[in-house]
């Protein structure tokens, strides 16, 4: 029988905890770092959703400028954002989640303060496919949405990709999922939230 | 000395250049090279990891117990994808939206145990750490060179910058996974047809 030695767990143990002390302390040093990123990343989509310059600004200032512009509110039972500029309501940021082709998608819609056209449209987080459905993301598509009509609508269809509004080519699912999932939230908003603000 | 740094990097480049020839590292060269900046820094990263986790393991070649030593070396090159995952998220946050899930994957990646495994544990620091980045030199031809056909057909563009006209119909087969696959076998033929093989697998009916 073969003799048991404690040398290879030793040797595990010591270098198991060495290389965890080095990752532990770039992990702190950059935890914070890291943290200021993410938030600014979805900071920088509340601007963008209402067409808010922040070119330039580093993560600290967009944090600020953020912290200026939107106010959380509840109406309907539904949380949504105020957004102000220089004192003045310029409109509502209503946040959407639903399923996807591959996996929730999480969004926000700019809604101008009149109720009349969408202010911009925003993705926060999805699992479509890079390079098809992804391209949601790009400026390309969600362009499209600045100043995107929905006063005039029949059967609660509020967006449609028919005239100026292109769907992406080549991710048909894709472009149909956010359609639904923005159709069935502007329908919320319009149904639930719109008397109380 | 200069001879044998030389050969390294013929071999880790050229002759027995890790996707082409010894066919390692493939789940990554076919997941991120629909755009050449993605490509860029997944090969950076790669190029990281391989040459300090094969410098590591050649540090501690003499002292690592023999039947432990594939856990030692996964540990090590995990740590090193940490470290490029967490410098990533906090100074390139954008890159590391784009790349995603692939940068912890480079722990998978075959290349850098093939290297620690065949190489680093049976020679000095300095040439295992050179043999890591020559390997992931070979890593980065490759990508670099399926990536510039994938974008181009794709997109029709170079580094993001749009390089043809409007007349331009992007392949949208080439942005999908299966193109990844056809450039791949394309570059490997190609490879097998122009790059020398060794000398033990030349001559003779093949």
């Amino acid at each position: 029988m073969k003799k048991m030695s404690v040398k290879p767990i030793l040797f595990m143990i010591a270098i198991t905890v060495v290389f965890t002390g080095v990752l532990a302390t770039i992990n702190e040093i950059t935890a914070e770092q890291v943290a200021l990123n993410e938030r600014a990343a979805e900071q920088r989509s509340f601007l963008n959703v209402i067409d808010l310059e922040y070119e330039g600004l580093t993560a600290e200032e967009v944090n600020s400028l953020y912290e200026e512009t939107f106010t959380e509110i509840t109406a309907g039972g539904h949380d949504l954002y105020e957004a102000h500029v220089d004192g003045d309501l310029v409109g509502y940021v209503y946040p959407m989640a639903d399923s996807a082709v591959w996996g929730e998608l999480r969004g926000i819609m700019g809604i101008h303060r009149d109720f009349e056209y969408l202010l911009g449209v925003e993705f926060l987080s999805h699992n479509e496919t890079p390079g098809l459905g992804g391209r949601i993301e790009e400026d390309e598509f969600k362009e499209q949405f600045r100043e995107y009509d929905i006063s005039d609508v029949a059967d609660d269809n509020f967006v449609d990709y028919e005239g100026d509004l292109d769907a992406i080519s080549g991710a048909t699912g894709t472009s149909n999922a956010v359609r639904r999932i923005m159709n069935s939230h502007l329908q919320e908003f319009f149904n639930e939230v719109r008397e109380e603000l | 000395m200069i001879k044998g740094v030389r050969n390294i990097f013929k071999n880790g480049v050229f002759q027995d250049n890790p996707v082409f020839r010894q066919i390692l590292g493939i789940c990554s060269a076919l997941a991120v090279t629909n755009l050449l900046i993605n490509s860029f820094a997944m090969s950076l990263g790669l190029i990281f990891v391989t040459s300090f986790s094969s410098l590591t393991v050649s540090l501690l070649r003499n002292y690592t117990p023999g039947h432990i030593r594939m856990m030692v070396q996964t540990l090590i090159i995990s740590a090193y994808v940490i470290i490029v995952d967490i410098v990533l998220k906090a100074y390139f946050p954008a890159m590391s939206s784009a790349l995603g899930p692939y940068v912890g994957l480079i722990i998978t990646n075959c290349i850098i145990m093939g290297r620690c495994e065949a190489f680093a544990q049976n020679n000095k620091p300095l040439a295992s750490f050179l043999d890591g980045v020559a390997s992931g030199i070979g890593y980065m031809f490759v990508l670099m060179a399926i990536a510039l056909f994938r974008e181009f057909l794709g997109f029709g563009t170079f580094f993001g910058f749009a390089v043809v006209g409007d007349w331009w119909t992007n392949w949208i087969f080439m942005i999908m996974p299966p193109g990844a696959f056809f450039m791949l076998g394309i570059l490997i033929w190609v490879a097998n047809t122009y790059v020398p093989a060794k000398e033990e697998n030349t001559g003779g009916a093949q």
